[in-house]
């Protein structure tokens, strides 16, 4: 594969083929630096969100996002909301009640415009709520109550693949 | 100015950060304060040009790329008419979101689409209403605009025997 010649201080950007399950084309970028000054604010997030309600795990990576960790094994970022709305229907996800959410089924955060602005795995539950494994935009994994992050949590919906 | 320090938008670098989607960092730079104080302080013409100077950077970085959206941004937020002719040009700057978030302004700031529908026939509904305590009018005429011929009708709460003749639809009330 040809390498671009970059200039100093360009990014270095690139995208991979990940694909729904019936083989549609899923739309991705990976950038490869994240410079100090968003290195040093994904650290300054500590102060703001903190134990016992958000633990941050893992280093700041621009590589991927928070869907790209849900639906795409942390190889890239997926940043267009059609794509997550292609995947949920290609890879046949179910939507599933509040009530019976369980470990591994998938959250996903809808704007008040309907964009699918966040997602993440269900990782457990903490005082009867989901407790969520998300990656937060450029920044550092965080494990979560579903609330307690910079998105919009008033509409979440929970999925999960039953085959 | 051509340029901004983005150390001066320490707000919108982390809503930057954290933005998974184009739309998710449009709708939290536009009511940021720091964005607004920008726009009421600067001309369109010199939003425009920060907007510009970003988009031709042959190095494009990060901080880059956040001045470009601040601009677009800020620049949205003055009038529709000052700031039409200048947006779409910017589709063009290559940073990854510009082309979403510049669709999304021109969306949220447009008009509704009208469009004139030409209508065959204009049935005239004849409504006899139901005489009521509180008044003696006992019929209204509404005309009703369909943008095809009318198929289903469904008989109103208090209302029964449809009848019809060409384009004219009565409803009588019902006796209880």
């Amino acid at each position: 594969m040809a390498s671009k010649i970059l200039l100093p201080g360009e990014r270095q950007r690139s995208e991979i083929v990940i694909q729904t399950r019936i083989g549609s084309p899923i739309s991705n970028v990976q950038e490869h630096d994240l410079p100090p000054r968003y290195l040093k604010l994904a650290e300054e997030l500590d102060k703001k969100y903190h134990e016992p309600f958000v633990l941050f795990v893992n280093n700041p990576s621009p590589y991927y996002n928070c869907h790209g960790l849900t639906f795409g094994s942390r190889r890239s970022a997926i940043s267009d909301p059609q794509e997550i709305l292609k995947i949920l229907e290609e890879d046949d996800y179910t939507l599933v009640e509040d009530k019976d959410v369980q470990k591994g089924d998938i959250i996903v955060y809808f704007g008040n415009d309907g964009d699918a602005e966040h997602s993440g795995l269900v990782i457990g539950e903490r005082n009867g709520l989901p407790l969520i494994l998300s990656k937060w935009g450029y920044g550092k994994e965080a494990v979560h109550t579903f609330s307690m992050c910079p998105y919009d949590s008033s509409t979440v919906r929970y999925y999960r693949i039953l085959k | 100015m051509t340029e901004l320090d983005v150390n001066y938008f320490s707000e919108s670098a982390e809503w930057f950060l954290n933005a998974n989607t184009p739309s998710y960092l449009y709708n939290h730079l536009k009511i940021l304060g720091e964005v607004e104080n920008l726009a009421n302080k600067s001309t369109h013409q010199e939003l425009f040009n920060i907007c510009k100077k970003a988009s031709e950077k042959k190095d494009k970085n990060y901080d880059s790329e956040l001045v470009f959206y601040i601009g677009l941004i800020a620049l949205s937020l003055k009038p529709y008419s000052e700031f039409s002719k200048y947006v779409e040009s910017l589709k063009t700057s290559n940073y990854k979101w510009a082309s979403t978030i510049i669709s999304l302004i021109i969306s949220n700031h447009q008009p509704v689409t009208t469009a004139t529908i030409k209508v065959e026939s204009k049935p005239k509904i004849k409504r006899l209403e139901k005489k009521s305590k509180d008044t003696d009018d006992s019929t209204t005429e509404q005309t009703m605009h369909f943008k095809s011929n009318p198929i289903v009708y469904k008989t109103e709460e208090g209302f029964s025997n449809i009848t019809t003749s060409d384009n004219t639809i009565n409803l009588e009330p019902n006796g209880d």
